[in-house]
């Protein structure tokens, strides 16, 4: 962000100003800037993508929120959105009495920066392409079968400043997405796979997982010939990726507190309850160390700087995940999960890094439990339904163990379906080693922010189809 | 931003590259949110993008490539970076090598659709407050049903492209968006949500989707999990925007180009059976269908073309690139895929013994490669002996291309989104779990 100092005095200037009208001001601007190269057997493309750079200005009334977001962080820009805000006062009373008081934090002024290895923006699109184009080949070689490879890598970097009368704070997010898609052909049928790492930080992340991408192949390969599985109720050991997509939609999206407000999320009625087998524990953490936890942030768009938030503990659910709004209306504490899709997007209560923690069970053992089940891998995505408390996850592979042993033979696609809190249950045991999936996720079907899932294995009943 | 076009332009032209175009895009959107109807925020957002696509042609080994890219150009840029930008990109665009391929340069007129609707183009906030009295007069028959919380949007965009073969055009269009969801029972026990998004309010027909999704709020209370087996499953609403995705991605000369395509030209693509024939028609004409544009990206006006008649692939459709690396007729990218009704009203395919009728689902997103498709349902209507009897939770699965031979389309056609096919698809032998 060019002239990030005098930024933040035109910001904070510019809150003092509307404060002097409204209870409650604050500024979150944007300058974000990605690169994504794709490399795929037949042909290439490089596309700068769109900056996405301007400021959103945010104040309350005393019951509700007005914004005002512009493009471009120009002197000009800023004093035509505080002036629309302005005039916006005499459409939208402020109470004199406001029904709710924001507290704006401690004072806090705080630059923070996610590490760098390897800067994408410096190194350019053409050690990109190279490596995307290195991936390509790495997985075509793994297979005959394959007929079409495509890579996709892709940096990105958000400097982001948000403001308010006590806060100051700035950070420097990069990320590295590496996504492949593949498709296999044999005897007239076809099959595809997709995979993705996420990373936060820059092209060191950029190289593919051998051992990961040779798995992929060999599943791809088993798949072409795989069936449809028999509907029914099954023992499932979940790798981590749908593990991960599960506590996502099961209580992930169910403990969002503005779904609270709604009246949209059954969760609502259950926290201090038992929603899940005594040995689940979930969390959601934007400060999540492990460097696949690719949604890590210092703060978020309100402000409130990154903590963890346990969701879940010894099967009881505990706490949902806010925003300002939904905290303000319902008198809940504060969690750091008010986020934007971007500056030009309002705020929701999102997830950030959200995943179940590990148990005590190899994986090894997980399966040797099993008198016969599926083990479930390779998804694909997932939907929830808090009210409903059902939930969708659909994966391309459903590995047979009969006995204690996988017996080879594979079913694909499947869908995982059921009643959330009777999934979360049956949990019966969970791996020792924690893996985390990049991903975007929507509200509902719109408004895409960063995500990652994580999860050990899980061993659980489910319904398959 | 008006300099920095001309200035753009002339650096463009100085660099005597293959070809280039510049897209300049300015969007004001006003936001309305409510919760139980109350206002909760209001937004207005106004953003405005300016992007370059430069391709040139280059050589290795004596082998002639033509590589492409995009690059923003920001808003506060002067003349210097706007330099430096533009030589990066011609820079990326050599790095990437795709076989050669010509890009005529020849004038073109255009047709505007008409996007724009006049109602939100005079005042935006009327239009929202309009859409708001709308969904209040749809829910107003329904006593027990409350609404938990709308989301309201207009965005008025405005576009001027402009490419190096000296084609210019402007184009306006207004993008309405609701989403909204509604609570019923003594407990508010169950809800129904509904998205949609038009160019056009009447596309949107907020009163009558929110009647709609209403009853099926109420109908949410009484309904309990379908039969489980092989059922005749009648898909409608929430499935229809995905649902002929794969035969759109078979019949494109990229799927063509990358061997995964399931087609040849000229032959059927669906095994004869007792079903109803495919007609898929690309229209980009169409007044307010989200699909309706009149140029691609290189700025080749868009055309109307059959894509498939009668079961056959009459048209693999190419855009310049892919037509030219395949020897094929050039037929622009295809816009809105219009489908073709069948012979059976709605209603007849509805009234058969046993026919689950499905509109709501978690998501519906049959596999383009494959065709398979998997998707938990959110709400449909068992038909027996001349009742609806609601149904919801459960899942039901199947592969759309195995299903066709005997698939029915409904004779009703109707348009939500980018969709305009029929009202309902009938498929026989989906397996449906609870």
């Amino acid at each position: 962000m060019r002239k990030k100092a005098e930024l933040k005095l035109k910001l904070k200037a510019a809150v003092s100003k509307l404060e002097r009208t409204y209870p409650f001001a604050s500024a979150f601007a944007q300058e974000k800037k990605g690169i994504t190269v794709t490399a795929s057997t037949r042909d290439d493309s490089i596309i700068f993508e769109d900056p996405e750079s301007g400021v959103v200005f945010s104040v309350f009334t005393g019951e509700s929120f007005i914004e005002e977001a512009v493009s471009g962080l120009s002197e000009q820009n800023i004093e035509s959105a505080i002036s629309n805000l302005l005039k916006a006062a005499k459409n939208n009373k402020t109470t004199k009495v406001p029904s709710h008081i924001i507290n704006p934090g401690d004072k806090i002024s705080r630059n923070f920066c996610n590490e760098v290895k390897e800067n994408p923006f410096a190194a350019g699109p053409e050690t990109m392409l190279d490596k995307a184009r290195e991936n390509r080949r790495r997985i075509e070689t793994l297979s005959s079968k394959i007929t079409m490879v495509r890579v996709q890598l892709r940096c990105e970097s958000s400097s982001e400043l948000y403001v308010n009368r006590n806060r100051a704070l700035f950070q420097e997010l990069n990320y590295c997405d590496n996504f492949y898609f593949f498709t296999l052909s044999e005897a007239k049928k076809t099959a595809s796979m997709f995979g993705v790492n996420s990373h936060k930080g820059g092209l060191e992340h950029a190289a593919l997982n051998p051992a990961k991408a040779k798995r992929m192949v060999r599943d791809g390969e088993k798949i072409l010939n795989a069936e449809r599985i028999k509907p029914g109720t099954y023992d499932c050991i979940f790798a981590p990726e749908v593990a991960g997509i599960f506590a996502h939609e099961s209580f992930g999206h169910g403990i969002e507190t503005d779904m609270f407000l709604k009246q949209r999320a059954r969760g609502a009625d259950f926290i201090g309850k038992q929603v899940a087998a005594q040995c689940v524990n979930m969390w959601d953490s934007p400060g999540e160390e492990n460097p696949e936890a690719s949604a890590s942030f210092f703060f978020d768009a309100e402000g409130v700087l990154a903590k963890p938030t346990q969701i879940i503990k010894n099967g009881v659910l505990v706490s949902g995940l806010t925003d300002l709004n939904s905290s303000l209306k319902l008198g809940l504490a504060r969690t750091p999960n008010g986020r934007r899709q971007s500056y030009s997007h309002k705020v929701y209560a999102r997830m950030t890094n959200t995943f179940f923690q590990k148990g005590g069970n190899t994986l090894e053992e997980m399966i040797a439990s099993t008198k016969y089940g599926f083990f479930i891998d390779h998804p694909t995505g997932g939907m929830e339904d808090p009210k409903g408390w059902g939930m969708e996850i659909t994966a391309m592979y459903a590995g047979e163990i009969k006995d204690g042993r996988l017996t080879g033979k594979v079913f694909s696609p499947v869908i995982i379906t059921g009643y959330v809190p009777d999934l979360l249950k049956s949990v019966s045991m969970l791996s020792d080693k924690l893996h985390f999936l990049g991903s975007n996720c929507g509200k509902g079907h719109k408004e895409s922010v960063r995500v990652s899932v994580g999860g050990p294995a899980v061993k659980l009943k489910a319904t398959l189809a | 931003m008006k300099d920095h076009i001309s200035l753009l332009k002339r650096i463009l032209d100085r660099k005597k590259i293959k070809f280039w175009t510049i897209t300049d895009s300015q969007s004001s959107r006003h936001e309305l949110y409510t919760i139980f109807n109350r206002q909760d925020t209001s937004r207005s957002v106004r953003t405005r993008t300016l992007l370059a696509g430069v391709w040139v042609d280059h050589k290795e080994a004596k082998v002639k490539y033509t590589g492409n890219t995009q690059i923003p150009i920001p808003s506060g840029a002067g003349a210097a970076e706007v330099g430096f930008l533009a030589n990066q990109a011609v820079a990326a665009a050599k790095l990437v090598k795709n076989p050669f391929y010509e890009i005529k340069q020849e004038p073109y007129n255009y047709r505007q659709p008409d996007n724009l609707e006049p109602a939100a183009a005079k005042s935006p906030e009327e239009c929202l407050r309009n859409l708001r009295r709308a969904v209040s007069r749809g829910m107003s028959g329904f006593n027990d049903v409350v609404q938990s919380a709308s989301e309201y949007f207009v965005d008025i965009i405005t576009t001027r492209f402009l490419n190096s073969a000296g084609n210019e055009y402007k184009s306006a269009c207004s993008v309405l968006t609701l989403e909204t969801v509604f609570l019923a029972g003594p407990q508010r026990e169950t809800e129904a949500w509904a998205l949609r998004r038009a160019y056009l309010a009447k596309y949107i027909d907020a009163e009558k989707l929110a009647a709609c999704t209403c009853r099926y709020a109420v109908d949410g209370l009484k309904a309990g999990p379908p039969p489980c087996g092989k059922s005749a499953v009648l898909f409608s609403e929430d499935a229809l925007a995905n649902f002929f995705n794969f035969f759109k991605t078979h019949s494109a000369a990229f799927s063509f180009y990358n061997k995964f395509s399931a087609y040849e030209q000229g032959k059927p693509i669906i095994k004869t059976g007792t079903g109803d024939p495919l007609t898929m028609i690309s229209n980009p004409f169409l007044p307010g269908v989200r699909g309706s544009r009149c140029a691609d990206a290189y700025g080749f006006p868009l055309k109307k073309f059959t894509v498939i008649e009668n079961s056959e692939l009459k048209n693999i459709h190419a855009d310049l690139k892919y037509a030219q690396y395949l020897n094929l007729p050039f037929t622009g990218a295809i816009s809105n895929a219009v489908i073709s009704g069948g012979k059976h009203t709605f209603n007849e395919l509805l009234k058969e013994d046993g026919t689950l009728l499905l509109v709501k689902f978690s998501s519906f997103y049959p596999n383009d490669i494959t065709g398979n498709f998997s998707a938990e349902i959110r709400l449909g209507y068992l038909y027996r002996k001349g009742r609806l009897i609601p149904v919801k939770g459960g899942a039901v699965s199947g592969n759309i291309r195995d299903l066709s031979t005997s698939w029915l389309l409904s004779k009703e056609t109707m348009t939500d989104g980018s969709y305009c096919g029929p009202r309902g698809i009938k498929l026989y032998n989906v397996d449906v779990v609870s």
